[in-house]
């Protein structure tokens, strides 16, 4: 096998400050050749390129959505979303007129083996569910408390220009922005079609 | 081993019993008949191939690779012997004359009120290749809840007469559970029983559940109950146990085409649709560990039972095909004989080839009394990380609210605690993903403004899914005759077989039920201290599939792939189709076996008590074919006397 | 490694006293052990969705061996010994000298999967039957030899003293089916001459072959499906085809051909060591990753040195770390070698399976603090649900 190639390296560099995932995690999915092929076909060569370059001027520092153009923006999180599921998302309806008006818009599944390597499963410390068994009886044991956005920012070696101060104080905001899915409504429905969960019920969120 | 040959190979063949289907019950009968000397031939209408490392192999990359990962996301589509597929039904918004609220394609014709919305799988194995493995027992009053509750019907036979088919069945399908528990909740009633093996280890949200032990929760409907996790008996490679069978304990039963293979859960957390070490029992290991007396021919379509003369069946006639999914080629027609014929396809599937042959319906009940588990599901967000999508679908429930007063009043539910976080209730975890990125743009197809990344999304992430908490309850379907599967001659597959038509809904015994555990489940979120997002109401004005009002409030109902009561069983032709031996009342040789013979389900998933009713007919079958010879050997004996001169 | 080449160094000899026997025995749970790393780096450095069918072949050599090591501890334990594993000279530095073998036998290393690899395991498997009998006191030529020698110095000692007076070990030390699973045949409790002769038999035959036959014997022991014997298994990869029933030891595979990938593998430099990559710690990862993945091979050996030492149900911990291993050896072997000229040849990093006494100090503290915390009972069934998950990729 060839070395891993430069502009595979580069995607993967770049896709840290995204993920929030280290490069050692994304090359340990073996999938970074795949991603960027996938997304070179979904958006078109060029248009990649010419997102990669724009990513590259906020090298090494966190990235926010107000960071990006709209367009930029849900190729990033489409990105985002093949890492840590796989699959490729549908998409916001202008950004794929503006990209591939001639292809279908539907979310699919890059290959048996990009779901296997989805991240999602690592950020609360599982596994991809139907692959990876962790052994008998695993399931009993008490799970992990996820580590802090502070420790995930310094394991990424991320500046955190907006980051200082007390983590509490951060995860609450984050978690006030934060939408949780819905209803499925139908079987067929792709998880990233899946409406947001709407105002609940009942107050008192126990967190 | 079972002797596999081709459909066309086994034409005009002659065996002393022909299964349709190769599934649990059918699996189990060729078993069983095969040690006790008889040839089976085992006619499956799907696709065979996961007996094979390889094919197997196939059928789990064909799950990793699916968008939505159902209980047919491990098989292709076949058009020769296309299955139901909960993919198929879509909601409809309400236009006000009458169209019901949704809309069905694939294989069901549905004209009901509300969509049927369980699915099977024809291929190799049936059902039994993509169900969980729960296998509780029911219970001595599911049995006769006409008599004690007023509602449903009435078996022929109570679970006392079960018990030692029930104890056959634990061991043929690889059962472990905790004996002292079920033996509480009275539905164990042999002292010295204990399952072959021990206890699928609980999962840690068990453990979370367990905290509010001894919460007295009330239902909707008045009923109140003091809560107790219960352990699931579960057909999944356990620790054996050294105490079973008079001590001479038990051998796990491990993968079929790898030696060696998946003889304890090694926790994939994916039974349902496939466990990737078959530490899941499937009927493959039934059909492994037969003798060659069994031959079995996938990819032959049963069309039609062959009628003899008087009241006899002759056979079955079957269609082959070659390829596979939607490339199949339909072949030709073939026949065969055999002195017994047993039906063994799922409910739908039984009722569909009764109806088209035209037999075993004098009581007009082939087709009627349709079932199923609707399932209610609740979720929330727990107050700490639960470790969601670890280990088997689910380990424990609440049975509470299974037995005894409040029956009456409402069908009973199962609270199964689900160890798969919020999956099957809004497609999570990806959906978590696409949510908390913001991908997907919003009602007015723009891109959002609003969403996370890097470290934010991973943390929030983490956080979330991790404290995911999903109950899915069971309610009790009694038999209703209104809920039914009819065939008509326009409407055919592509083989030219009737497609089922289903008309189904939920009646109002049902719905008090699926409100009453609705209602239960906000006590339990309440008391566990989890933020409650269950959600029933329309998206945008669209009901969501299932939907229904109870008393101005939003329900929904799903599937749970326990379709049952198709060929009801009873004492009296006039009113059953089979009897407690699911002997056709009128063919002293078609048997009709499997979950369609259930005159009623209570709250316990199926199979086990379908497996048991399966080994109890194989009893019957047995002495009738060898009245069938001694007839035989007696008429040859009076031939031969008179042709002596 | 050090009482297998201390016995090695001796050289071909029957055991005389039960001491003897009890040397050569923990000899072979060392011999035993060093095929694993072997045996994993070969199998998890192949491409997911390349090679299953050779995948799965190794896997399935790799799990008897694992079945093999505790029915050696079984025996050790049987005749009143106690098996040490937790020890840095448990295990050997690769690459190793096979010992028990011939010495014309090239070194063991760890190698991707590669023919390189395959003829690799083919010399530790080689049968004794491709050997001729060696007499007392020359060198050894194979491990079936060794095992040859165990059991007739096993047979000589329960002759001479009774097998009361050889069998003296505890019955609770026993590794029993319903600690040991996942699966490669069954473990069993080892009490007397002949559950002693069944293990060995279970030993040579999975590995050798049953009398000079190509398949082993798990029909006639387990009532499972026979299988090659391990150095066929590995010939079916090398020659990419299956043996037939009627194939004889001596003859090439003649069945269904098998698809074999060499290309579909990540290629590492095999000999690579932690402080190697501790060079280029600021700039990769790898250097922390491949000391964890030691860290929880420690675990493992902790772990079982409880199981194998008197708390069998320890088992129940052992093969979550094992499943612990094969993730985070995958990780490395997807990751550049951290040293740019050999990233630059398309090396990969990889799991270097070595052991030090920090570590194994530090994981013998924390298996016992998992035991404790789980109170695992070697009467009761495993319940892990006392334990708390403390490190990223434990239990999950």
């Amino acid at each position: 096998m060839a070395s891993i190639p430069a502009d595979v390296q580069k995607f993967i560099e770049q896709c840290v400050a995204l993920t929030g995932f280290c490069e050692f995690d994304l090359h340990a999915t073996g999938m970074g050749q795949t991603y960027l092929e996938t997304a070179r076909d979904q958006v078109g060569s060029a248009r990649f390129e010419e997102f990669l370059k724009t990513l590259a001027q906020r090298e090494g520092t966190l990235v926010k959505p107000k960071d990006l153009d709209s367009t930029d923006r849900e190729i990033a999180r489409a990105v985002v979303y093949l890492w840590y599921t796989g699959a490729w998302p549908r998409l916001a309806e202008t950004a794929h007129t503006e990209l591939r008006p001639n292809e279908t818009n539907t979310e699919f599944v890059v290959s048996a083996g990009s779901y296997v390597e989805g991240l999602v499963w690592h950020t609360f410390n599982g596994h991809p569910v139907g692959a990876r068994p962790p052994g008998f009886g695993t399931w009993s044991v008490r799970p992990a408390e996820p580590p802090s956005i502070c420790q995930i920012t310094k394991e990424c070696g991320l500046s955190q220009k907006h980051e200082e101060g007390h983590s509490d104080g951060v995860e609450a905001a984050v978690l006030a922005r934060l939408r949780h899915p819905g209803p499925l409504t139908a079987r067929h429905v792709p998880p990233s079609v899946v409406p947001a969960a709407r105002a609940p019920r009942q107050e008192g969120d126990p967190r | 081993m079972t002797v596999e040959r081709t459909g066309e190979q086994v034409h005009q063949g002659r065996y002393d019993a022909v299964i349709v289907g190769a599934g649990w019950s059918g699996s189990l009968l060729a078993k069983n008949l095969s040690e006790r000397g008889w040839t089976v031939l085992l006619l499956e209408a799907g696709e065979g191939g996961t007996q094979t490392w390889d094919g197997y192999l196939e059928s789990v990359a064909t799950f990793r690779s699916a968008v939505a990962k159902v209980p047919n996301s491990a098989y292709h589509r076949n058009v020769l012997a296309p299955s139901p597929d909960v993919l198929d039904l879509s909601p409809r918004p309400s236009t006000g004359n009458g169209t019901p609220p949704y809309t069905a394609h694939g294989y069901f014709v549905q004209n009901g009120a509300h969509p049927y919305r369980t699915d099977y799988v024809r291929a190799l194995g049936g059902a039994g290749m993509h169900w969980l493995g729960a296998v509780p027992r029911m219970h001595p009053e599911d049995f006769a809840t006409k008599t004690r509750f007023g509602y449903g019907r009435d078996w022929p036979i109570t679970a006392a007469d079960l018990q030692p088919f029930y104890a056959a069945a634990e061991r043929e399908l690889g059962v472990a559970g905790n004996t002292k528990e079920q033996r509480e909740l009275g539905v164990i009633t042999d002292h010295d029983y204990v399952y072959p093996m021990h206890e699928v280890p609980t999962s840690h949200i068990d453990e979370h559940c367990r905290k509010i032990d001894g919460a007295t929760i009330t239902d909707g409907m008045g009923v109140e109950r003091e809560l107790r996790v219960t352990g699931l008996p579960q057909a999944r490679n356990s620790t054996p146990n050294p105490g079973y069978d008079s001590k001479k304990g038990y051998r796990p039963k491990g993968a079929v085409g790898l030696p060696n293979y998946g003889e304890r859960c090694v926790g994939n957390a994916s039974c349902v649709p496939i466990c990737p070490v078959q530490a899941k029992s499937s009927p493959l290991r039934l059909q492994h560990a037969s003798n060659d007396k069994v031959t079995l021919a996938t990819r032959s379509v049963v069309t039609r039972v062959l009628s003899a003369r008087g009241k006899r069946v002759d056979g079955v006639e079957y269609r082959t095909y070659t390829g596979s999914g939607t490339k199949a080629k339909a072949g030709a027609h073939h026949r065969v004989k055999a002195d017994i014929v047993i039906l063994a396809g799922h409910a739908i599937e039984n009722a569909r080839l009764l109806l088209h042959s035209g037999l075993a319906n004098s009581s007009t009940q082939v087709g009627k009394n349709l079932m199923d588990h609707p399932t209610t599901l609740a979720w929330a967000l727990a107050d700490s990380q639960v470790g969601p999508y670890r280990g088997p679908g689910h380990t424990s429930g609440w049975e509470e609210f299974r037995f005894g007063k409040g029956r009456e009043k409402r069908s009973p539910f199962r609270i199964e605690i689900s160890n798969w976080g919020w999956s099957w209730s809004t497609g999570a975890p990806m959906s978590n993903v696409a949510q908390a990125l913001g991908v997907g743009g919003g009602k007015n197809g723009r891109v959002k403004d609003e969403g996370l990344f890097g470290p934010e999304l991973r943390w929030a992430l983490g956080d979330t899914i991790g404290r995911q908490l999903q109950l899915q309850i069971a309610v009790e379907q009694p038999a209703d005759p209104r809920n039914r599967v009819t065939i008509a001659p326009d409407r055919t597959d592509a083989m030219g077989n009737p497609r089922p038509i289903i008309t189904y809904d939920l009646h109002d015994h049902v719905r008090k039920g699926v409100y009453a555990a609705y209602i239960a489940s906000k006590g339990i979120f309440k008391e566990l201290g989890a933020k409650e997002m269950t959600d029933h109401r329309p998206v945008d004005g669209v009901p969501p599939l299932g939907h229904f009002l109870y008393d101005g409030t939003d329900l929904t109902y799903q599937g749970a792939g326990h379709g049952a009561g198709t060929h009801i069983m009873g004492e009296r032709p006039e009113d059953s189709v089979v009897d407690s031996y699911q002997k056709t009342h009128d063919h002293p040789n078609l048997y009709a076996v499997g979950c369609g013979s259930m005159p009623s389900i209570g709250t316990s998933n199926p199979t086990l008590t379908m497996a048991a009713l399966a080994l109890r007919s194989a009893e019957r079958i047995h002495q009738d074919l060898l009245a069938l010879r001694r007839k035989a050997t007696v008429g040859a004996g009076l031939k031969a006397a008179k042709e002596k001169p | 490694m050090i009482t297998a080449f201390d016995l090695d160094e001796y050289g071909f000899a029957v055991p005389k006293t039960i001491e003897e026997l009890r040397k050569y025995l923990q000899a072979a749970i060392e011999v035993e052990h060093l095929t694993i790393p072997v045996y994993m780096t070969g199998m998890y450095t192949i491409h997911p969705g390349t090679n299953s069918e050779a995948y799965y072949v190794i896997r399935s050599v790799l799990l008897e061996e694992m079945l093999h090591m505790t029915l050696a501890a079984n025996l050790l334990n049987a005749v009143g010994g106690t098996p040490r594993v937790a020890h840095p000279e448990f295990i050997g530095e690769y690459p190793v000298r096979l010992p028990m073998s011939s010495q014309d036998l090239p070194e063991i290393g760890l190698r991707h999967f590669s023919p390189e690899a395959l003829r690799t395991f083919l010399a530790i498997e080689e049968p004794r039957s491709f050997h001729s009998e060696a007499p007392m006191g020359s060198g050894w030529t194979s491990i079936g030899q060794f095992y040859g020698a165990i059991a007739q110095g096993l047979f000589g000692l329960v002759e001479r003293h009774g097998e009361t007076h050889v069998f003296t070990g505890d019955e609770s030390r026993q590794v029993g089916p319903e600690h040991f699973y996942n699966s490669g045949g069954e473990a069993f409790k080892i009490t007397d001459w002949e559950t002693a002769l069944k293990a060995i038999e279970v030993i040579s035959e999975q590995g050798e072959g049953a009398l000079d036959s190509i398949w082993d014997s798990d029909d006639v022991f387990f009532g499972q499906e026979s299988q090659p014997a391990h150095y066929f298994r590995f010939n079916e990869i090398m020659m990419g085809h299956r043996y037939t029933l009627a194939d004889r030891p001596t003859d090439p595979p003649s069945g269904p051909s098998m698809a074999v990938d060499w290309k579909g593998a990540y290629p590492i430099k095999g000999d690579s060591k932690v402080a190697d990559y501790e060079r280029y710690k600021d700039k990769s990862a790898v250097y922390d990753k491949a000391v964890e993945f030691n860290q929880t091979y420690a675990l493992l050996l902790c772990a079982l040195q409880k199981a194998l030492d008197g708390e069998p149900s320890t088992m129940g911990l052992a093969v979550p770390f094992m499943l612990e291993m094969r993730d985070r050896a995958e990780q490395l072997y997807r990751n550049p070698h951290p040293d740019p000229e050999c990233a630059k040849q398309g090396l990969f990093a990889s799991a270097t399976f070595e052991i030090t006494r920090p570590h194994l100090d530090q994981a013998k503290t924390q298996v016992e603090e998992y035991v404790a915390a789980a109170e695992l009972d070697d009467e009761a069934p495993m319940d892990l649900s006392g334990l708390t998950v403390a490190t990223k990729g434990r239990f999950a």
